[in-house]
């Protein structure tokens, strides 16, 4: 099998050096991923395909099929991401088997926080006015700081605007009983750029056996009340004000968010009367500016913005006669969590292209915790950081190393280092990188207190950051020939993160749980990515075949193979069709259960598909959509635990909630 | 039309949360009049379901000596209190001479296994029982007995006269989901306790301990606790006003004997038992549904005492 992978590659790199001489002119590509436009990590803005560092973008090709509703449904398009779904705590996600505390999520770079267990809630991220996706697999910690060890995700503002007004407003049903809207008003002039938006996300909650409805009814308070998938309906506004003279540029925007999740109890038995009924509120406020100044050659640049984040548990006792309820005297039903995070980095860099770029960075970031379950109600970490990367050319090699030196108020924070290599040639590109990514102890982790007839969690104030190393090589070719654009690219990398924080007993009380510094986590894998284009046609196929391994005892790494692939075909009508698809094959998972035995979980392979139509009409001035999701009709799977001790069972994970019809309508003005 | 046909396309594309429609409350049940026969010298043990309003079972007192309460890692040996039986532990090898005087015989508690049970250590070296009365009121002997081994499978005990006659190994085998088992020292292995869920009350003599540490034999209702029914006693409200609504003013007991004795007097110059009025029981059974139940007589047609009769009513 080795073998024959070695021969297929060895014969490709033949065959590409040799048959296809015609060179790309780059141009001419204009659907494809791999020429769109980087920003990224990057010191000046470069197209994907030339960034020294392996950067993936979901450009609108893909947002544009109306598929994707959030920033949840649109990463599991790419092979080595997974997302986990919880009716409470919201999507997570999973990238190269890593788990979503080591990614950082920014949106116009500005980094978005409010993590529960670790997880920022990627259904609360919303693609309304987002052009494109841009994701760095791997640490970018130099660059991003803390969290970025696994990957960074940096959602990129549309801001693209013709007309002196532009309007739009995206509508979308679906046929679970999702209604989202959208509102988007742009005042464009060349200096000044006013921008206003508006949503509003409800999804009327589902469960196997409900009956299909249009629009929602009033329903006894039943057992039919309490949902598989609980109730969701969330509020976004943002107004941005973009300012660009001369040389100047200056961004200032205020966004707010508002999410409430709606879990209707099960009636209590035997008289199915009461229940108790849970509200789970968040609010996110992010208010910030981004500055440019441009002289000749030389950049500067201020990112600095003040972010929010508060979530609110009310539990409530129901009279389900009556529909009367109080709220809940235990004190661990209703609890609020309170972050807030200001940062501000300075860039300074180059602007023009020279035989090296250089930029140079400074980065202040405080972050705040409140809640009653946080020592003292109150605690912050303070960071400031020194970063800097040079780009060198050497004719076709471009050498890019990095460091970060990191001074933070609570732990020793680690020096961060990379060094990223790419060497071009015509239509091929080899990469090799070795990067360090960290993360620091989260304020819940070193403070947190929590105390009741069921709990004894107490923080460890003095943890360490965990800290990652990342050796990446791959290689990629483009051509194209007879108006076909292909792209083709292996990858392999080894990622492992030590020190990694983990909720223990305690060493020292009996009974107690804190946090320590104890595992290591490895990951060992490849992605191949196969890219066609033409005119018509596109096909975007991700193959992943990635290992991880838990267990420091253990040199045993657990595979799962995924395979996606998006393909768009556009009809000389206008009709455009989506298709995707993607495979997750049988996963592996070691784990000590309950009575601290090694046991073995595997969950079994699934494929998932959906499928969309979508046409223009009126000059593009309405855009029409439907479709089909979750074509294979997943709602749960079933995952087997083998363990030597006891007798097999299994257990099931919702996955989804079957097939589904959508539709959508979208006007632009 | 045309020209409206989008927006109406809009409407279908927006939609809220809709308020829930309240349930009806549950109807309760008639009330209901139940007597329960004991028999005049009590020699009976009546195992009742409230829901269903009918015995589910009944023994004679005498048919068993030990229970065997095993939950879990949890192993309890439990006495059978209604013949007044009553047990002592001894630091001394199985087969040793034992001075009975010497002993101090103690009672479970009345109000359940966790308030304290004779057996505290059931691996003690000797556990020698005095199994109380015959029906006759004829004293019942003595027994010891040694536990070798209790697992998932099965229970391994010893036992024996206490002067090393009648010695016998006894293994009692565990049933899945079981959790009583009932030992007779003359009858071996007996099924007594009906299943878990199947009952609430049991109608018994049974050992209770007063203040001063004095014990005494009663007759009155024992809970199914283990399977949480717990009782509240309302003294203050009339009988037919007590409503479901009213369920959360209560206190409810987990304790075994919360109905107990005390729903009678007994008048020892006249020899007559009478039922003390407005003791209103509110009980939870052991699927949790509310039943309200007051006692209304203890005699039958024929004036024989033994035959508790009462009121139920579900909430």
């Amino acid at each position: 099998m080795k073998l024959n992978f070695r021969l297929f590659i060895f014969i490709f790199l033949l065959i590409s050096k040799n048959i296809f001489t015609k060179s790309v002119q780059e141009d001419t590509l204009l659907k494809t991923s791999v020429n769109e436009v980087v920003i990224t990590g990057q010191i000046n803005e470069k197209k994907s395909l030339n960034t020294v560092q392996k950067t993936i973008v979901i450009g609108k090709p893909i947002l544009e099929t109306n598929i994707f509703q959030n920033l949840s449904q649109v990463i599991e398009t790419q092979s080595g991401f997974s997302v986990s779904h919880d009716n409470v705590l919201g999507d997570g996600l999973k990238i190269q088997g890593f788990g979503g505390q080591n990614v950082k999520i920014l949106i116009d770079g500005s980094p978005v926080i409010g993590r529960l267990n670790g997880n920022i809630d990627l259904s609360q991220i919303s693609l309304e006015n987002i052009s494109k996706i841009e994701i760095i697999e791997g640490p970018s910690s130099v660059i991003y700081g803390s969290d970025a060890l696994a990957g960074t995700i940096n959602l990129i503002s549309n801001n693209k605007y013709k007309k002196l007004l532009n309007f739009s407003n995206r509508n979308f049903y679906e046929s679970v009983g999702r209604y989202n809207n959208d509102l988007n008003l742009v005042i464009n002039n060349k200096i000044s750029k006013l921008n206003i938006s508006f949503s509003r996300k409800y999804f009327d909650g589902w469960s196997e056996n409900e009956k299909f409805t249009i629009f929602p009814k009033s329903n006894l308070a039943d057992t039919s009340r309490n949902k598989k998938w609980k109730p969701k309906e969330s509020y976004s506004f943002k107004i941005q004000e973009s300012i660009n003279k001369e040389n100047i540029k200056i961004k200032l925007y205020f966004t707010g968010f508002n999410e409430k999740i709606t879990n209707r109890g099960f009636p209590i038995r035997p008289y199915f009367e009461n229940a108790f009924d849970d509200y789970y509120y968040t609010y996110r406020r992010d208010l910030g500016y981004n500055f440019n100044y441009n002289l000749n050659s030389f950049n500067i640049n201020n990112l600095t913005s003040y972010n929010r984040y508060k979530r609110i548990k009310n539990t409530y006792y129901k009279d389900l006669t009556s529909l009367e309820q109080t709220m809940s005297a235990d004190l661990s039903a209703n609890d609020t969590t309170k972050f807030s995070q200001f940062i501000s980095k300075f860039i300074f860099s180059n602007s023009k292209k020279r035989k090296y770029d250089y930029l140079f960075g400074i980065d202040i970031d405080r972050e705040s915790s409140y809640g009653k379950r946080i020592k003292n109600s109150s605690q912050n970490q303070l960071n400031l950081s020194l970063f800097n990367t040079f780009e060198f050319s050497f004719k076709k090699l471009l050498i890019r190393p990095g460091v970060r030196l990191v001074y933070n108020n609570k732990y020793k924070a680690p020096i961060i280092t990379s060094t990223h290599f790419l060497y071009k040639e015509k239509n091929l590109r080899y990469r090799f990188s070795l990067s360090q990514g960290f993360r620091s102890p989260s304020i819940k982790e070193q403070f947190f207190e929590f105390n009741d007839i069921n709990h004894d969690i107490i923080g460890n104030p003095n943890l360490n950051s965990e800290n990652s190393i990342n050796v990446q090589c791959g290689f990629s070719y483009n051509n194209q020939f007879l108006n076909n654009y292909y792209f083709l690219s292996f990858d392999f990398f080894h990622n492992r993160i030590n020190n990694k924080i983990d909720l223990l007993p305690s060493l020292d009380v009996l009974g107690q749980y804190t946090y320590y510094n104890i595992d290591s986590v490895r990951n060992l894998g490849m992605n191949s990515k196969f890219e066609f284009s033409n005119s018509k046609f596109n096909s975007n196929l991700n193959i992943s075949y990635i290992g991880l391994n838990t267990y420091e005892f253990s040199n045993e790494y657990n595979y799962q193979f995924t395979l996606s692939n998006i393909f768009t075909y556009k009809h000389n009508t206008g009709l455009n069709i989506n298709l995707f698809y993607k495979y997750f094959g049988n996963k592996k998972q070691l784990y000590y259960d309950s009575n601290n035995i090694l046991s073995e979980n595997i969950i079994s392979d699934y494929s998932i598909m959906d499928l969309s139509l979508n046409k223009n009409f009126m000059n593009e001035q309405i855009e029409f959509s439907v479709g089909l999701k979750n074509l294979m009709n997943n709602i749960s799977l079933i995952s087997i635990n083998n363990n030597s001790v006891h007798s097999d069972n299994s257990s099931t994970m919702n996955i989804g909630y079957g097939r589904t019809f959508f539709a959508g309508i979208n006007f632009k003005l | 039309m045309k020209k409206y046909f989008k927006y109406i396309f809009l409407l279908v594309l927006f939609s809220c949360e809709k308020e829930e429609l309240p349930i009806q409350p549950h109807i309760p049940g008639n009330s209901e009049v139940n007597q329960i026969s004991l028999l005049p010298d009590y020699s009976r043990q009546v195992f009742y379901h409230l829901n269903k309003n009918e015995t589910v079972s009944e023994n004679t007192k005498t048919d068993w000596d030990l229970l065997f309460y095993e939950n879990n890692e949890e192993h309890h040996i439990i006495l059978n209190s209604s013949t007044y039986a009553k047990s002592a532990s001894v630091d001394l090898e199985f087969d040793s001479e034992i001075n009975i005087s010497e002993l101090d015989f103690i009672s479970d508690s009345p109000e359940g296994i966790n308030s304290g049970l004779s057996i505290t250590n059931i691996y003690s070296k000797t556990i020698v029982v005095d199994r109380g009365f015959n029906l006759n009121g004829t004293q019942r002997g003595y027994k010891k007995f040694n536990i070798l081994e209790i697992n998932n499978e099965y229970i391994d005990l010893i036992i024996a006269n206490l002067d090393n006659s009648q010695y016998e190994e006894v293994r009692i085998l565990k049933e899945l989901g079981k959790e009583k088992y009932t030992y007779s020292f003359d009858d071996g292995i007996v099924s007594i306790f009906p299943e878990d869920m199947s009952w609430d009350l049991l109608f018994t003599q049974y050992t209770h301990i007063f203040n001063d540490g004095t014990t005494y034999l009663l007759t009155g209702v024992l809970t199914n606790y283990l399977n949480n029914v717990t009782v509240s006693i309302d003294t203050i409200n009339e009988f037919s006003l007590i409503n479901f609504s009213d369920i959360d003013n209560y206190n409810f007991s987990s304790n075994q004997d919360c109905i107990g004795y005390g729903w009678k007097n007994y008048n020892h110059s006249s020899g007559v038992f009478t039922i003390i009025e407005n003791i209103n029981y509110i009980i939870k059974d052991v699927n949790g549904f509310y039943f309200k139940m007051r006692f209304i007589d203890y005699y039958n047609e024929s004036g024989e005492k033994g035959y508790p009769k009462f009121e139920i009513q579900k909430l």
